[in-house]
């Protein structure tokens, strides 16, 4: 690795969601390496929104954040109450500075079996999730006069054959330059962008596959964590 | 590229941003060209699809665009109107 000067965070707060798992547990994990305190909200669902409510993978990021020296709390409230997700954060540490909006769900219909209630879960979720954190949390920021957002959307917008997350996804660019227009007039240090991986976690398995499958050929040794690899440099 | 779009010393401001397995680019609005089939001299009238369907070169002109900017309110209606208005000056 080269010698670069690292980016400080000392002394911030971010709220990662969806920081259990994949990109965001990839984005946790990076912000405290860098002396940023982490509330690892998950609430343990599969990729669908579907399975167990309880399961504690937000716990598993927060060991490995504590047990690198890092300082973060685990949260388990949905994005769609934002404002719970907010109370936690203010609770244990006081501030927010940032919010990473990872949490997302992907329902995997095809146009053709596309259901309105797996349309409006999508937005829901999505769209409607990333609106109640940030209505949440916009006071904190107004407040403390500083704040950065970051919005996952996706390249699925661009269109591929997944409607209701396109939609969604689509629609947090507009989200993302709406509060912008706000901190700008407000004349406040407060910064939303949006971030379109163009590598989604089963997306980097396949890739990581592809590549092994490249030096396999090669006659190569087989990277065996190549997907982390790949998270780490989003 | 989310943990450089959370830090104080960006600057970036309603940005859209790709990244995966250390590619990055960013991306842009792109406005061609402003094709302007309103009223002409002795021409009054709604603007006529056919002026559109004749005015392609111009909407494919990227070149003699702009990249407009977004969040900061420039690149909605009050800016088109502005230009509208403009011509209609001229």
């Amino acid at each position: 690795m080269n010698q670069v000067a690292h980016l400080d965070f000392s002394g911030q707060v971010a709220i990662v969601t969806g920081a259990g798992r994949g990109l965001g547990r990839a984005h946790a994990h990076l912000l405290a390496s860098r002396g940023c305190k982490v509330i690892v909200n998950d609430l343990g669902s599969a990729y669908d929104g579907s399975g167990d409510p309880n399961a504690r993978v937000a716990d598993t990021v927060v060991a490995e954040i504590i047990e690198a020296g890092g300082d973060a709390t685990a949260n388990y409230d949905s994005v769609e109450q934002g404002d719970q997700i907010v109370e936690a954060a203010l609770k244990a540490y006081g501030r927010i500075d940032i919010v990473i909006n990872n949490a997302g769900i992907l329902t995997p219909e095809v146009w053709s079996d596309l259901t309105l209630e797996s349309w409006q879960r999508t937005l829901d979720v999505n769209l409607t999730g990333v609106f109640s954190v940030m209505k949440a949390v916009w006071p904190v920021f107004v407040e403390q006069q500083y704040g950065r957002c970051v919005m996952t959307s996706s390249p699925a917008m661009y269109g591929a054959g997944v409607a209701a997350y396109a939609a969604s996804k689509a629609g947090l660019i507009g989200l993302a330059n709406s509060l912008q227009f706000e901190a700008i007039k407000l004349k406040l240090d407060i910064n939303c962008n949006v971030l379109i991986p163009q590598a989604d976690t089963r997306m980097t398995q396949d890739f990581a596959a592809s590549v092994n499958d490249r030096r396999k050929s090669q006659g190569k040794s087989v990277a065996p964590n190549a997907p982390a690899e790949v998270l780490k440099r989003l | 590229m989310a943990v450089w779009l959370a830090h104080s010393s960006c600057s970036h401001k309603a940005s859209v941003h790709e990244a995966g397995g250390g590619y990055f680019a960013r991306l842009n609005w792109a406005r061609s060209k402003p094709l302007f089939a309103t009223e002409k001299e002795g021409e009054l009238g709604a603007p006529q699809p056919e002026a559109i369907r004749d005015g392609q070169n111009d909407l494919e002109d990227f070149d003699q665009g702009d990249r407009p900017i977004s969040g900061d309110g420039s690149m909605g209606a009050p800016s088109a109107l502005a230009r509208v208005f403009g011509h209609l000056k001229t």
